[in-house]
Parts: structure tokens; sequence; C-alpha cells
């Protein structure tokens, strides 16, 4: 049987964190700007189309994010415009890690890091209960 | 399931991350020297902060320990909780430092295969009695009865520091205590060190350049560092095998214990320096995730030992392994491939030399004295390459894959079983007979090793007997 876990929250959290991210290079340019005059102005000339640009691409690089869990192995499917698709069996996984920043804690999802023979793996923005699932799975339980 | 705390020394090492953090106001004394009082006060508010933070850290790392698995929760804001299944530990390592002998703590690293290069994949400090829970806890049912001992002489263990202390790991090494000690000790402490040092040096500059004679003394005092580091780390060195795990320990001021998993193993070594080539002498060295990972530590289980006596410990400890014969060995026309690499490096030596003694005259005698050095160390490399021409090949019997090649200063011979093989690369050139042969397998170490000078028709040979070895 496969279960498909997709990271639907996850647009939401990198909407937010480059909101957050604008907020806090708008007030820097604002410092700047105090403090150094015109000059300074190169700041969010360079800074505010590369928020643009990850603004546009992150929503589009988290929404095509799948991970297909089967008996023996994990599928994650991610990448935006190249397309990537990595099979990765349960007898290769060496550990795991689960972990939450406080943003995802608000809205309730968890980042489960794989580590394997000589690489790691994120499976990005899991509701915490099929997270919870998947490390049952892992722990070789 | 069951609840463990980590050890309160923990803060102490947490508080170490963030030492960087005072030098921000101190920094501030360099433009203001007046307003030291103002950065003391900074200082003290900003320990306090970081005393707080470490606190919280510490509180927060909660151990669960189960039948087949241990949970290490952590963190203040962001939460993490790591997962290690039992079946796929490679090693624990546990270690007794002196501040931790004092607070009855102990460190316990536990690693896995996921080869990260300077992290375990589990390092915490609990208590004493709660670090040797985990182990047992990891280590079931297994049998503990010891089946076979093995522990070196000092005499054997000196042998083993002579040839492989480095003399530039020490004197770093030596350089980063003198400068941290001149901190904590006052300038009087470093003025003192110099003036010793000078007396040294001016004693060898009787006989000879001054120059070479202060290089000489710190190159002696890098070498004797290394040696005593090597030397008291690997002190009383002890193996003891049980029946699916070897217990390494070893140390004189830091006491370490290392439970290495046979199945984990990824490969047995026979390794040998000029210094020990000489003196008929081998070292034998493991490849398992985790052992030989520390700063300063090696991988080492026979510090030294000649040929027949090195493979009587290795049957009696691990008697899985099997030492296997070379098939295939560099043909002779190979032989100029093992000496073009450091003739090259001597041409190279010479010709910059003496356009450096052309440019810069007044120097000649540094000049001289550096590239004499560097000559030194080519001359080393060729002979070791000479050797390995001799010594180097490749086999492959039963389920046992056995390598032999020289490294910059080393000659190399590996048996590796056939299941830690994770590739096998053939690379030459277009009309040459001649190929390298380059196997990758299963480390958190050296992860390739090559050997030259076989025809391709012998490494297609062994490659073919492998995957033969492989099926059946």
């Amino acid at each position: 049987m496969t279960k498909v876990y997709a990271a639907g929250k996850a647009v939401f959290l990198w909407e937010t964190r480059l909101l957050c991210l604008a907020i806090s290079a708008a007030l820097f340019s604002g410092i700047l700007l105090a403090i150094f005059g015109a000059v300074a102005a190169a700041f969010p000339i360079i800074a505010f189309p590369v928020i643009i640009f990850f603004a546009f691409a992150a929503p589009k690089y988290f929404s095509s994010f799948q991970c297909k869990l089967t008996q023996k192995e994990i599928t994650i499917i991610s990448g935006f415009p190249k397309v990537k698709e990595r099979t990765i069996p349960f007898y290769c996984i060496q550990f795991a890690e689960l972990s939450a920043t406080p943003l995802e804690k608000l809205l309730k999802i968890a980042t489960i890091t794989i580590y394997l023979s000589g690489t790691k793996t994120k499976l990005h923005s899991l509701t915490q209960e099929d997270a919870a699932l998947l490390l049952h799975r892992l722990k070789g339980e | 399931m069951e609840n463990i705390r980590a050890h309160p020394i923990t803060v102490f090492y947490l508080l170490l991350r963030y030492i960087f953090v005072y030098l921000i106001p101190a920094a501030g004394l360099i433009i203001s020297p007046d307003s030291w009082k103002q950065i003391a006060w900074w200082n003290l508010t900003l320990f306090f902060a970081t005393l707080t933070v470490a606190l919280l850290q510490w509180y927060k790392i909660r151990v669960n320990l189960y039948t087949n698995h241990i949970i290490v929760k952590s963190g203040i804001l962001k939460s993490s909780e790591k997962i290690i299944p039992f079946s796929k530990i490679t090693s624990i390592d546990l270690d007794t430092q002196l501040l931790s002998k004092l607070t009855g703590a102990k460190s316990i690293r536990i690693e896995t295969n996921a080869r990260r290069r300077k992290k375990a994949s589990l390092s915490l400090r609990l208590n004493k009695s709660d670090a040797d829970k985990i182990t047992d806890t990891i280590l079931g049912g297994k049998a503990r009865e010891t089946i076979s001992q093995y522990q070196v002489k000092h005499r054997r263990l000196s042998l083993m520091a002579i040839s492989g202390s480095n003399a530039a790991a020490g004197f770093l090494f030596a350089f980063s205590v003198f400068s941290t000690g001149g901190r904590l000790l006052g300038h009087k402490f470093q003025e003192n060190l110099l003036y010793t040092l000078e007396g040294a040096a001016l004693f060898a500059s009787k006989v000879l350049p001054p120059f070479a004679s202060f290089a000489g003394v710190l190159f002696f005092i890098g070498w004797a560092v290394s040696f005593i580091r090597s030397f008291s780390r690997h002190y009383s060195l002890t193996a003891l095998r049980k029946k699916d795990y070897l217990v390494v320990t070893s140390g004189l001021i830091t006491y370490r214990e290392t439970i290495l998993f046979v199945k984990s193993i990824n490969s047995i070594e026979l390794r040998q320096t000029l210094f020990l080539r000489i003196l008929k002498q081998y070292s034998a060295y493991l490849q398992c995730a985790g052992y030989g990972k520390q700063k300063g530590e090696r991988a080492i289980l026979i510090p030294a030992a000649d040929h027949q006596k090195c493979l009587e410990i290795l049957h009696e400890l691990l008697p899985e392994f099997e030492v296997v014969p070379l098939q295939f060995i560099p043909q002779k026309k190979a032989g100029l491939q093992f000496a073009v690499k450091p003739l090259s490096y001597i041409a190279l030596i010479i010709i910059f030399s003496a356009v450096l003694i052309i440019r810069f005259t007044p120097y000649s005698s540094v000049i001289l004295l550096f590239s004499a050095a560097l000559l030194l160390l080519a001359l080393w490399q060729l002979s070791l390459s000479l050797i390995s021409f001799r010594t180097s090949g490749a086999g492959v019997i039963d389920n046992t894959l056995s390598l032999s090649y020289n490294s910059a200063f080393s000659l190399h011979n590996l048996h590796i079983p056939i299941d830690k093989v994770r590739q096998i690369e053939i690379t030459g050139s277009k009309g040459n007979p001649l190929c390298n042969l380059t196997v990758f397998v299963e480390s958190d170490k050296k992860t390739s090793h090559k050997v030259s000078g076989l025809t391709l028709k012998e490494a297609k040979k062994l490659k073919l007997r492998l995957r033969n070895s492989r099926v059946s």
C-alpha cells in the first residue's frame, strides 16, 4: 500500500518566512539609509529582487514536493523547474531527526531529516500526525 | 522506556560555544581603552544571558531509552527529536575526561554509518551510571565473556608514536596551547618560554646556521608534543574480543573505551611508514564508523608488530577477517609510473630553489634550508613509491578483497569484506595497457583506495572475480 504525503502547509510556511525576511530587509534598509545616506540604497536595490525571486520560486518548489511511503522505501519528488525523484530503501536509513521551528509548531507541522550513508535528505512540512507515523516506521518497530 | 537527563556538566560545554560573544564588547577596548568598566558590565550581562540559554538548553535535553531504539529530545525554540535504532549503531565511544572524572560524568558518542565527518550521530554527557545503562541496553543480550585479549606493550606504542608523530600538527597544538596559556597566565609566561626557546636555539647555533637551528628546535618541539599526545592517548591500549563486538580501551589522562560491533567493521589495514618498514614492523588499523574519529585519535589496533605476529593477533581478535595474498601485481613497465610523481617533485624543487636563489641572493641560506627540507620529503616519497612498486597489488579470495598501495607517507595493505565494497572504477588512457584500479568502500574516513600499474586485463579479471564472489 502506498501512502502519499504532500507538503500542504509548506507553501504558506515559506510565504510567511519570506514576509518576515522582507520586513526585516526593509527595516535594515531604513537603518542603513538613515546612517549612510544615498550610498546605502544599493542594499534594497540588490536585496529586494532576490526576495521577489524567492517569493516566486520557493512556493513553486514546495508545492511540487511530494513524499510517497511504501512497505520498503520512501520516494521523494521535489524540485522546480528541474524535478528530482529520490527513492530511499528503509535499510539505507541510519537515523532520523524530527524538528520543528516555532512557526512550524504554530502551523502544526514538522520536518524530518533522514541521515543516510554519506548524505542526508529532508522531508519538509509534514503534518505532525504524518511525521509521527513516518517516524514510527523509521524506528524499526 | 527509561527517562534519562543530561549531566549538569553539559552546561559548561554549552557555555563554551558562546565564548566568542564576550569578544565583541572586548573589541571595544581597542577603540577606547579607558572604557574597561563599561565593557566588564557588558560582559557580565552577556555571561548571565548565555548562562540562561545554556541552562535552558541543558534542561530541554531528554533521553528516552527503549528496547530497540533511543530518542533524544532537545532545543528551546526549535525543538528536535533524534531517533537512532540500535540495529544501525556501529560503535559506542565512552570517555572520561579530567573534568568529567571530578564531576562523575561520562561522555558517550554513538555512531552510525551516516558518515558525518566530524560530528557523531549522537553525543551526550551523562551520569556515569546512565551512560553505562545506555551501553548495556544497546548491547542487550549479547554475550559478555571475553574470548581473546591483546594488550600493547609500551615499547611497541613508543615505536608507533615515534613513526607517526607529525611535527607540524604538534607544533600547531603547542602554539595554540602557548597562546592560550599566555593569555591565561600572563605575558611573563610567554616571555619566559620564548627566552628558553631562544636559549636552546643559541646553543644549537654554535654548530648550525642560526635560522636552521631555530627551525630545528621548533621542529623538535612540534614532534615531541605530537609524540607525547599520541603516546598518552593510546597508553595501555587493550583490545578485548567478546562474541559480537570488540572493546578497545586506552588513555593516560583521558580514559577511553570504544565498543565496535564486528559486523560494522568495514576493513582491516596493515600500515607501514618508512621508519616501520626499516624496522620490519607493521601497524594494524580498523576502519569502523566512529573509531579514530576524534581529534588526535587513531583507528589503531596493533601499534607495531612484525608481520607474523600482526596476523596472529588479528586472527585471534577478528577471525572473521581473512588476510588475502595479492594475486595481481604491477608489471615491470609500470615502474616509471610509480617514480614519475616524486621525481617531478624533486625536479620542481631544484628548479624553483635555483630561481629563488638567483632572484633573492641575500636570503640564499634560508631558501637552501627550505629546499633541503622539501627535497628530503620528496626523497622520502620517492623511496616509498619505489617500495610500493614491489608491494602494490590486489587480490580476491572467497569474500575478501585485498588491496596494497602507497599514499604520501605510508604503505597500506587493506583487507575488505566484499559486501563493504561500494564501487569499482578502472581508469586509463587509450593505447596504454596499464590502468589504475580505484575501489570505493563504506567508511567515514577515506572511502577510495587506488592501486596503480595493473594491466587492463588483470583489472577486468579482478572485477569479474569480485562479481562472482558477490553472486556466490
